[in-house]
């Protein structure tokens, strides 16, 4: 069933309709609040109270595409809690600890563990909005228009977003030594 | 040359929108004819696209919990008349305070001679306890000071227990005049406070009902 049949059975009241939803987005909303939280604990109360709005408000959802409308609400929740965060210091040791969830082969787990925490610095050192456009493009792989309508602005903001964010991260990558240089780079494929 | 550049500068800005294969059409020639003859920015292209390939291994994490909502998540809806219950609330102390200023600045504008009729509803608003009490006595204080040039405050209790209508208290009143006025002196400095502290109140009002109206339409 798509997204629409169940929208409209969820908003005659339909709890198992909307909880189709949930389940089909709610590793999406999760991973974009982890990401731009740096916090499981706090990734998992955002995506939750995500998901509470949005059947509370599900009746003022004017169609489109859902996800991005969810992504709406769950990061104006992530910055809702980093708006809190800056009254009361964020725990720097957090993206650190997102580094590696144990997997199977130790020593790959190792690399992506480190390789993930470097991203999560480098990602939590943007600026809000461009984390959340990188976010969405690189990790989640949204298209440009979607991430427009998941962030409430034009697509030209979007560009400039997620071109100032890579630029950001490439020169962070490149200062910890986890990117060769673009002319090194061509050479390889040559 | 300088055509080269202005190439350059105008392409730039677009190779991260390139790369994702985001750019319209002729936006798209116009960056792959400059990338054709610019080392620089075929470099930068391959950068960001490295970054974004990097940044695309960052593991998707399974969610600790399913989020999926109990009928006692959902029948809670109580979040939302609190919120409007305290922007009534605010808005009528914001009109209350903004009321209680234009009384008092009135007051204090009209003066001497319309005291009395200020004095009551003044009197009832901001003291309302007192005001049953307070009432025929000002009544009485404006019969004997009708003659008498100093001004009565009944409700500075100053003239007013002592405000009866015999030949020889208005002798005294008269007589008490410097008093009286030092009693007005202290009176109008009450009332300064009272205006800032009413003024001070509305605006607090107002302000507390500005914040909490933006952020519900925020959050809705
Ligand atoms: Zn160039």
């Amino acid at each position: 069933m798509d997204d629409d049949a169940l929208i409209s059975r969820a908003r005659a009241g339909d709890l198992d309709a909307f909880n189709l939803l949930v389940e089909r987005y709610q590793g999406l909303v999760f991973n974009v609040c982890l990401r731009m939280l740096s916090d499981r604990a706090a990734a998992e109360d955002a995506a939750q109270e995500a998901f509470i709005s949005a059947y509370r408000v599900l009746g003022r959802f004017r169609g489109g595409s859902f996800r991005a409308w969810l992504l709406r609400i769950a990061a104006n929740l992530c910055y809702d809690e980093m708006r809190r965060w800056r009254r009361r210091p964020l725990p720097l040791e957090a993206a650190a600890d997102l580094a590696a969830p144990a997997a199977q082969s130790p020593e790959s787990a190792l690399m992506r563990g480190e390789l993930a925490g470097h991203l999560q610095r480098g990602l939590a050192s943007l600026p809000a909005d461009q984390r959340l456009a990188l976010v969405l493009r690189d990790v989640q792989g949204l298209a440009y228009e979607e991430i427009a309508q998941a962030m409430a602005c034009s697509l030209g903001t979007v560009k400039s977003r997620i071109a100032r964010g890579r630029a950001r991260l490439r020169d962070y990558l490149k200062a910890q030594g986890l990117l060769p240089s673009g002319a090194a780079l061509a050479l390889e494929e040559e | 040359m300088a055509l080269a550049w202005l190439q350059h500068l105008l392409s730039h800005r677009h190779l991260s929108a390139y790369a994702d294969g985001e750019l319209a059409s002729g936006l798209r020639r116009r960056v792959e004819g400059h990338l054709a003859r610019c080392a620089r920015c075929r470099a930068e292209v391959e950068e960001l696209q490295a970054t974004a390939r990097t940044l695309s291994l960052l593991p998707q994490e399974a969610p600790p919990r399913s989020f999926a909502l109990g009928p006692d998540q959902v029948a809670a809806p109580a979040r939302r008349p609190p919120p409007a219950l305290a922007l009534r609330g605010l808005q009528a102390a914001t009109v209350a305070f903004s009321v209680l200023l234009v009384a008092l600045v009135a007051w204090d504008v009209a003066g001497p001679a319309t005291s009395e009729q200020a004095a009551a509803p003044a009197g009832s608003q901001s003291a309302p306890a007192a005001a049953p009490r307070e009432a025929p006595e000002g009544a009485g204080a404006a019969l004997a000071a009708t003659p008498t040039p100093a001004p009565t405050r009944p409700d500075m209790g100053l003239a007013g227990p002592q405000a009866t209508p015999t030949p020889a208290d208005r002798r005294r009143q008269t007589e008490e005049a410097p008093a009286a006025e030092a009693g007005e002196e202290t009176g109008r400095s009450l009332l300064r406070i009272a205006q800032v502290a009413a003024g001070v109140a509305a605006g607090l009002a107002a302000g507390a009902w500005a914040v909490l109206a933006i952020r519900s339409r925020r959050g809705s």
